[in-house]
């Protein structure tokens, strides 16, 4: 009895992969179609052994599958999982995987689609929350995985002279990231944290955060509108002298002096919390 | 003692390196012979992982194992895996680089499952030339893990001892010997375990794993979530009677205890060992 080894791989991961809400049997009869081999035919390579059956025995690859990759995307997503429950985060992660199966040898990467698997997937309840929290989890995780980069002290900014500083770009850390969200995701993320015993309900609510990693701790620093706008801007490489007057002229505050003084204020915080590596003059 | 293929150092006793006792290593520097680590939870991260593992390299030996190679597949071998592999190998000083005999996908897919292969000679020859393959952009020799099973295949006529056996003389590889996989193994498969130590040559085996498993009364499954059990001490003590006692690990992956209670477990290895009998291995 010869069967292609490379044939015999694809139907037998197949089985193990697709079909979570079938029976071993229904899943690996669904995939044999597209792998152009039978069921029977692929099955009669497969021993009994004294207590299981040739289903039996594929079934534990099927079970052990499911169960290692919900647990490792709850680590990338505990806020996720536990707003979706013990019954329907499995169910999630099961439909997750069925369109974003792992391709990659680093389990990192099995996470980076689930927020787009939430905007795109169909019958997703609470998306908008969730597509939020989601995204701010992965922000946490992508600056945990970042590179190390230098941080700009405030020695560093007294360095530089006045003239300077209307031109100058700021370069924010590697292991940062900022979100604007429209959900109360991060007070949801916290609560999780804190493992309060009555978690907030999903709501709808414009937010701010800056996620950054100092002295390789995860941090989340909630920002107002203005502040996410000017921070926006010099993440995106703005001179930070037009940032200045971009956000001075969005906003909603009248006092000019003191949203000036407020921004003096954020500046000397976020140099305080490290967002910055350098400088660029040109 | 016997000695292997390559010389390589009998490192003592260590431990898995996981994230749980980060703080107790680096705060402790206990005293323990030597870490192994998941190759690929430090591949593609520059944050703590490798920061920690820069550290406890700078302390201890580190080798490196991995989960992800592949080397069974009917898919091309990932070259780009294989050169990060390699960087990392050098960074930390990697005294050995080591995977399983498995595939753990197909067609780009990975399942992270240590997925069973066919064991023929067709197979054979096929895993010889990648393990070649792979020795030579590692330029080091790779050393192959025997993995839990629960599926055994109709087409498969070489017994796994006798397949990793003939692999490793033919692809001058090296042979990871966990004692607690032959032990699952035999008892999903029906085989006797000790006929599988006996036979697989001394002077290949660089190092031995131990752990727990999980006893389902129908099958075993290899969890990794408690103390050895005695029946595989003995294969332990058995195969160090013919190697006289080699790089062992203790691998705790699910309810990890403490770091003390780990060490401790892989401690009474040094009761197991014993100086080699004259006994023939191998054919």
């Amino acid at each position: 009895m010869e069967i292609d080894l490379g044939r015999f791989q694809r139907w037998m991961s197949a089985a193990i992969m697709y079909q979570p809400n079938a029976t071993a049997k229904q899943a690996m009869k669904a995939k044999d179609v597209a792998e152009e081999i039978s069921f029977d035919e692929a099955l009669k390579f497969i021993k009994p052994s004294k207590t299981l059956n040739q289903y039996e025995r594929l079934a534990l690859y099927r079970s052990m599958y499911i169960l290692r990759l919900v647990d490792v995307l709850k680590i990338d997503y505990p806020a996720l999982a536990e707003f979706l429950g013990e019954d329907d985060y499995p169910e999630f992660v099961d439909k997750y995987l069925q369109v974003h199966p792992s391709r990659s040898y680093n389990l990192s990467f099995l996470s980076y689609n689930i927020p787009n698997f939430i905007k795109t997937a169909p019958k997703i309840k609470d998306r908008g929350f969730l597509y939020d929290l989601a995204s701010l989890e992965l922000a946490l995780s992508y600056v945990f995985d970042a590179e190390e980069t230098p941080v700009l002290t405030k020695e560093d900014i007294a360095a530089i002279a006045p003239e300077i500083w209307e031109t100058a770009k700021i370069i924010p850390i590697t292991a940062f990231r900022l979100l604007a969200l429209k959900h109360n995701a991060n007070q949801y993320l916290q609560a999780v944290q804190d493992e309060d015993k009555k978690l907030p309900k999903a709501k709808k609510i414009d937010s701010w955060v800056a996620v950054y990693r100092r002295d390789y701790k995860l941090w989340r620093l909630p920002l107002n509108r203005d502040a996410y706008k000017l921070l926006s801007d010099i993440v995106a490489g703005k001179p930070l002298g037009e940032a200045i007057v971009s956000a001075i002229e969005n906003s909603h505050e009248k006092d000019v002096a003191a949203l000036q003084n407020q921004v003096f204020k954020w500046f000397q915080d976020w140099v305080s919390e490290g967002f910055f590596q350098k400088i660029v003059v040109e | 003692m016997s000695k292997n293929r390559w010389n390589l150092p009998d490192l003592g006793f260590g431990i898995g390196l996981r994230t749980v006792h980060y703080s107790h290593i680096l705060d402790n520097n206990p005293a323990i012979d030597w870490f192994e680590i998941i190759s690929e939870n430090y591949m593609e991260t520059k944050g703590k992982p490798m920061y920690i593992l820069d550290k406890i390299a700078e302390k201890y030996p580190i080798v490196m194992h991995g989960v992800s190679m592949s080397i069974g597949s009917t898919d091309p071998l990932d070259i780009d895996y294989l050169k990060k592999l390699k960087q990392l190998a050098e960074r930390v000083h990697a005294v050995w680089v080591s995977d399983h005999l498995c595939w753990t996908g197909v067609a780009g897919t990975n399942i992270h499952d240590l997925l069973p292969m066919v064991y023929n000679q067709e197979s054979l020859k096929y895993t010889i030339d990648r393990v070649r393959k792979v020795s030579e952009v590692l330029e080091r020799p790779l050393m192959l893990e025997n993995p839990s099973a629960y599926i055994e295949f109709t087409n498969s006529d070489i017994t796994e001892w006798d397949f990793l056996s003939t692999l490793a003389k033919e692809a001058d590889c090296g042979v990871l010997l966990d004692v607690n996989n032959i032990y699952v193994s035999s008892f999903n498969h029906s085989f006797d375990p000790m006929e599988y130590v006996d036979a697989i040559p001394a002077d290949r085996i660089v190092q031995y794993h131990l752990a727990g498993h999980t006893n389902k009364g129908t099958h075993i499954i290899d969890t990794h979530s408690d103390y050895v059990i005695d029946p595989v001490w003995k294969l332990y003590e058995r195969s160090c009677q013919h190697t006289g006692g080699r790089a062992t690990l203790m691998e705790w992956d699910d309810e990890i205890p403490e770091f003390e209670v780990v060490h401790n477990e892989v401690l009474k290895a040094k009761a197991y060992r014993h100086q080699p009998e004259m006994l023939t291995v191998g054919a």
